[in-house]
């Protein structure tokens, strides 16, 4: 869907082209690898994966139109070591990938926006305002054959 | 606006065009983090602080999780 937002950025911002993000190689154990766990409280949509082929990618969430992310983030729901993905792309093109090797309980990576804490315990978050025209799609992947085991975080917004 | 149902998604149309197409398997809210989440959690804590040569914080971690572990064994 094409609208006059596309071309002149809008009240929302132009659409980025990529997304710079954490530079760290995360890994189970390492400061980046956050433990992500919140509850109702805290605004953040969740949904369980599904059925997950082994490093394949899986759409969680696909809007036509304009809007804006805020929030993305992925977790395992147990302590299984594996790698977890996730990818956003805005107007059809991938502007962010984040990886992450894993082995407890509600560890993951945050794609878009952040987490405060202290490595152990969250206690703060922030929202990012990342723009989109057109699309947004954000897809997740697990290094595992594996169904409901990763969770997908998210908040958006359309326009 | 209509939603739909196909398959294990849930798809959305809201009265201006957008399509909303979403994986529609809400999770119960997550849990708050059990007793041993929290000995997992601190005993890497202290892996950490140990790891960046921190070793003062490590032994205050760990002396604080003996002496929580010690409080619950004795309740």
């Amino acid at each position: 869907m094409s609208n006059i937002m596309q071309f002149v950025g809008g009240v929302i911002g132009l659409p980025p082209t990529a997304i710079i993000g954490s530079n760290e190689t995360a890994s189970a154990g390492s400061w980046a690898a956050g433990f992500i766990n919140f509850t109702g409280a805290s605004n953040i949509r969740s949904t369980l994966s599904g059925a997950l082929t082994a490093n394949t990618y899986k759409e969680i969430l696909a809007v036509t139109g304009a809007g804006v992310l805020n929030f993305s983030a992925v977790s395992a729901e147990d302590s299984t070591a594996r790698s977890v993905y996730m990818k956003v792309l805005i107007d059809g093109v991938q502007v962010i990938e984040r990886s992450m090797s894993i082995g407890a309980q509600h560890q993951g990576p945050v794609v878009i926006g952040s987490l405060i804490g202290d490595g152990t315990n969250i206690s703060g978050m922030t929202f990012d305002q990342i723009p989109y025209s057109a699309s947004l799609s954000l897809q997740i992947k697990s290094s595992l054959t594996e169904t409901d085991k990763l969770r997908a975080w998210y908040h958006y917004r359309t326009v | 606006m209509q939603t739909v149902i196909d398959g294990e998604y849930m798809v959305t149309t809201l009265d201006n065009g957008t399509v909303i197409r979403e994986l529609n398997r809400p999770a119960p809210a997550a849990e708050a983090p059990s007793e041993s989440d929290y000995v997992t959690r601190t005993k890497l804590k202290a892996k950490y602080a140990e790891r960046r040569g921190n070793d003062a914080l490590a032994m205050q971690i760990r002396s604080r999780l003996s002496k929580k572990e010690n409080q619950n064994g004795s309740n």
